[in-house]
């Protein structure tokens, strides 16, 4: 059964999850209403976000087949997934962030261009290069 | 839940000086014309401020706007920031963060602060209820003791907030408004102004929602905007690195293009291990902890937060490293040690200083001290050599012109005042135009970019005209091109070092760029074809607002707030001469690169086609009225013969 | 054989592993240098051309510079590259 994972080290605070759910049912965008809310931490450090749905959105803007703030979030710190895929997917996650900075800030399966993936690339060198 | 519909615009007066608050609807009349946030800004101020007011006197207004597209995820929290600038001229900046969607949620879309209170107050807006409360408990603290301080004293943790630092209380020159800690805006002197009203801060909490008059057109429009700017389908080469690695990159790139301002800009090329050492990625190995964004921004990480991880400043935090601080910080004083510079950006955020400021100040007074003028009796003992000054002591000056100490009082001048004070030609080396320093962008080989510094009404700011490099016309047809204004000859339009048809495109740009500010949005979205093609924008507003106009119509906004902004100027005594370059552009010409000085000819080649462009006079820059009427602001034109000030026909 | 002094900046970066090198290539023009590359850093030649056109991707860009001149950016992938070059990625 497919859920909604979060990497909250990717959440970027942005709320565009809780904001486009807010509206999906009566098209009024607020803080009420939204079965996603990004949790905040005070001094800016921490952004979390808390999710209280199945996965079964209301609508599908972006993509078919995928709730709404998942397919909206920029960053990948929301993916729906099964369980088998959830780990995979977190597996990924966490070894690109060790093969290289971007994927602190973004997951990998959003960046658009080839990257030096360590299993495929076993003979690269690592994160830091010349610097 | 207070619902409201998404054109409406509410705004909120608050008088210091009598303690009056009082709500009234901005006129429907004036969304159609100009949109919102800085566009009904820009009109406010020509409306309710006289020219000649002392900018630091009661009846100088701040206004804090936002517009119809926030609350709605296109606003980016973009909130526009206006006043009369301590410099006469107009002041207007723009910030993100999350103020402007609150700010609507609690049922205002603008603030305008007038008067001045007899003690420190902070404004608190909690929806229905509006409070001038006492300060006295924040005043002198920091912004990030200042967001602490009314975090734990409010206790809500949605509560936002913009505030001024120690620097603006202290009325130094182009303090600014901070939010969200390290969200800047309005460094033309707004915060100046909100210090001189001993207004510490605003907190805000809203409850309500935002209707949109077409929900489903909105997300048709949403869906292509997302479309443009989405890392995986964007055509645009800047999506992917302004929006993860961030605009340091350029530290990398502007040395081998004579693009990158070094030594107070006497060179424009820099040791390249100095500028990898500061750049993005170096940024992002070590130092960056976490990717922050805006309120709905589709990109994942155009702000960060560091963390210094070792050395003499470990542990020092801050946020926001962009393409101001590798220059101001960087080459412009011959710094390529990441973390000091890091630290001085952090502390400028902390004290509320701009960092344009510090820096072209930082770098005017080590050439002075390099060329005997200003001297160790002047610095307190300091060393201030580019390159040759002790870090520590370099980091308390900081601190010192935040709080107009010793040598840092006349720093905290600005480079203009502090040129005036010290005399001896070093007037020559102030790289400002209007009194405000510049900013990141090379002028001598992107000739656009010095017209645009040269005629901005609030002093450099290249949000006005953004991007600085040529966008790619390849992705719209001529026809589409010719239908969206852009019937200008492109390919002469962008050779960067040909002064020809640099007026119009500028022209082009600086309408563009308003209607974007105006909605509000980001400037730096306009990407893929949205910074050539305004129909996205134009079909997101109409589905939000229900406001049905021509897409002509539409641009007109932009037009008529690039007028109001100009007739703001030439009431106050603005004109020709001070649109101008600095003097080592107009002077020098680039060594080692070929790139000559913008010499007035060529400067003058490219204000006549602006003006004229423009409909302006090419003698006063004063608006023409053919061009009021045709923008239907023909009163303006009255109102300006009225001042004394002549109107062409 | 030429030196060339290549640079990876943003995107690049991710993909190399490295900020700049010095690079030995047999290529007589930028494609059969990226080609090269594209051996060392796998994913470089699809990251840069687009298969379809041949031409460069809209969402990349190269600078290139003879040595001593202004690097300008790239239009044409086949252009010569020649010793001592300065090629910029992103």
């Amino acid at each position: 059964m497919k859920r909604i994972y979060v990497i909250e080290n990717l959440c970027n605070g942005c709320r565009l999850c809780e904001t486009f759910c807010s509206s999906l049912k009566e098209g009024v965008f607020s803080e009420a209403g939204t079965r996603i809310k990004v949790l905040k931490v005070p001094g800016e450090e921490k952004d979390i976000p808390l999710v209280d749905c199945d996965g079964k959105c209301l609508r599908s803007i972006k993509e078919k087949g995928f709730p709404t703030c998942v397919s909206l979030c920029p960053t990948g710190a929301l993916y729906y997934a099964d369980q088998e895929e959830a780990v995979e997917k977190r597996l990924a996650y966490e070894k690109a962030r060790m093969t290289h900075s971007l994927f602190k800030v973004l997951a990998p399966w959003k960046w658009p261009f080839p990257w030096m993936n360590p299993e495929e690339n076993e003979g690269q060198k690592k994160l830091g290069g010349d610097v | 839940m207070k619902i409201r519909q998404a054109k409406e615009q509410i705004l909120l007066r608050v008088d210091l000086s009598s303690g009056s608050i009082k709500k009234e609807p901005i006129p429907e009349e004036w969304t159609e014309m100009y949109l919102g946030a800085r566009g009904i800004n820009s009109r406010l101020l020509l409306k309710e401020i006289k020219n000649g007011i002392d900018p630091y006197g009661p009846e100088n207004i701040l206004y804090i706007g936002t517009g119809p597209m926030d609350g709605v995820p296109i606003g980016m929290g973009r909130l526009s920031i206006a006043t009369k600038s301590p410099r006469g001229c107009i002041a207007e900046g723009s910030s993100g963060g999350f103020f402007g969607p609150e700010l609507r949620r609690a049922g205002y879309d603008f603030i305008a602060v007038e008067g001045i209170s007899e003690k420190p107050v902070y404004l608190l807006i909690q929806d229905e209820k509006v409070e001038i409360k006492d300060a006295s408990h924040l005043w002198g603290k920091t912004t990030y003791e200042t967001d602490a301080a009314l975090r734990e004293e409010l206790k809500d943790p949605n509560f936002q907030f913009r505030y001024i630092g120690p620097a603006a209380e202290n009325l130094v020159h182009s303090a600014m408004l901070f939010g969200n800690l390290n969200q800047a805006g309005g460094r033309a002197g707004c915060g100046e102004i909100m210090g001189s009203k001993k207004l510490k801060a605003l907190a805000v909490r809203g409850h309500g929602g935002i209707k949109l008059y077409d929900y489903e057109g909105f997300l048709d429009a949403y869906k292509d905007f997302r479309q443009k700017l989405d890392l995986e389908t964007s055509r645009d080469m800047w999506t992917p690195v302004w929006s993860t690695f961030g605009a340091p990159v350029l530290s990398r790139l502007f040395p081998d293009m004579g693009q990158l301002m070094t030594r107070n800009a006497q060179e424009m090329t820099w040791d390249y291990d100095k500028a990898t050492a500061i750049s993005s990625e170096k940024y992002l190995d070590s130092y960056v902890t976490k990717a922050k964004a805006c309120w709905c921004c589709p990109w994942p990480s155009c702000q960060k937060l560091y963390t210094i991880p070792s050395g003499k400043y470990q542990g020092f935090k801050g946020g926001n490293y962009w393409a101001g601080q590798p220059i101001t910080f960087g080459s412009l004083i011959d710094n390529g040690d990441l973390d000091l510079l890091l630290v001085l950006s952090g502390l400028c955020n902390r004290y509320g200083l701009d960092i344009f400021h510090v820096g072209y100040t930082l770098g005017w007074a080590m050439e002075c001290f390099e060329k005997g003028i200003l001297t160790k009796a002047d610095t307190e003992g300091m060393e201030l050599g580019f390159g040759r000054f002790d870090q520590d002591e370099l980091i308390n000056l900081v601190r010192k012109i935040a709080y107009k100490e010793g040598f840092g009082e006349l720093l905290s001048l600005g480079c203009e005042g502090a040129a005036q004070r010290i005399g001896k030609g070093s007037d020559k080396f102030c790289l400002s135009v209007k009194g405000m320093e510049l900013e990141a962008i090379a002028e001598r080989n992107l000739l656009m970019v010095g017209l645009g510094i040269a005629v901005s009404e609030v002093g450099p700011d290249h949000t006005r005209w953004y991007p600085p490099y040529p966008c790619n016309p390849s992705l719209l047809s001529k026809a589409e091109l010719d239908e969206l204004g852009l019937d200008i000859d492109l390919k002469l339009a962008f050779e960067t070092r040909n002064p020809d048809k640099k007026g119009e495109l500028l022209r082009w740009f600086t309408i563009s760029r308003a209607i974007v500010e105006a909605l509000p949005s980001c400037v730096f979205l306009v990407r893929d074809s949205l910074g050539l093609d305004l129909r996205t924008w134009w079909k997101l507003f109409e589905s939000a607002t229900g406001i049905k106009q021509d897409y002509q119509e539409f641009v007109r906004a932009g037009e008529r707030i690039m007028n109001l902004d100009r007739i703001f100027n030439v009431r106050e005594g603005y004109g020709r001469k001070d649109d101008r370059v600095p003097y080592r552009m107009s002077h020098e010409d680039v060594k080692g690169f070929g790139y000559k000085k913008i010499d007035q000819d060529t400067l003058d080649t490219m204000l006549d086609e602006y003006y004229s462009a423009n409909g302006w006079s090419l003698s006063t820059t004063v608006p023409k009225r053919s061009k009021l009427s045709e923008l239907g602001m023909e009163e303006l034109a009255e109102d300006l013969v009225s001042k004394g000030v002549e109107v062409e026909s | 054989m030429k030196v060339v002094n290549l640079r990876y900046v943003a995107a690049a970066y991710p993909l190399t592993g490295r900020l700049y090198e010095d690079y030995s290539t047999q290529a007589d023009t930028l494609l059969g240098l990226i080609e090269e590359l594209d051996r060392k850093y796998r994913g470089f030649k699809s990251m840069f051309c687009d298969t379809a056109t041949g031409k460069l991707r809209i969402n990349t860009m190269i600078y290139y510079g003879d040595k001593e001149k202004v690097p300008v950016a790239v239009l044409d992938l086949k252009q010569p590259i020649s010793e001592g070059a300065k090629i910029t990625f992103w």
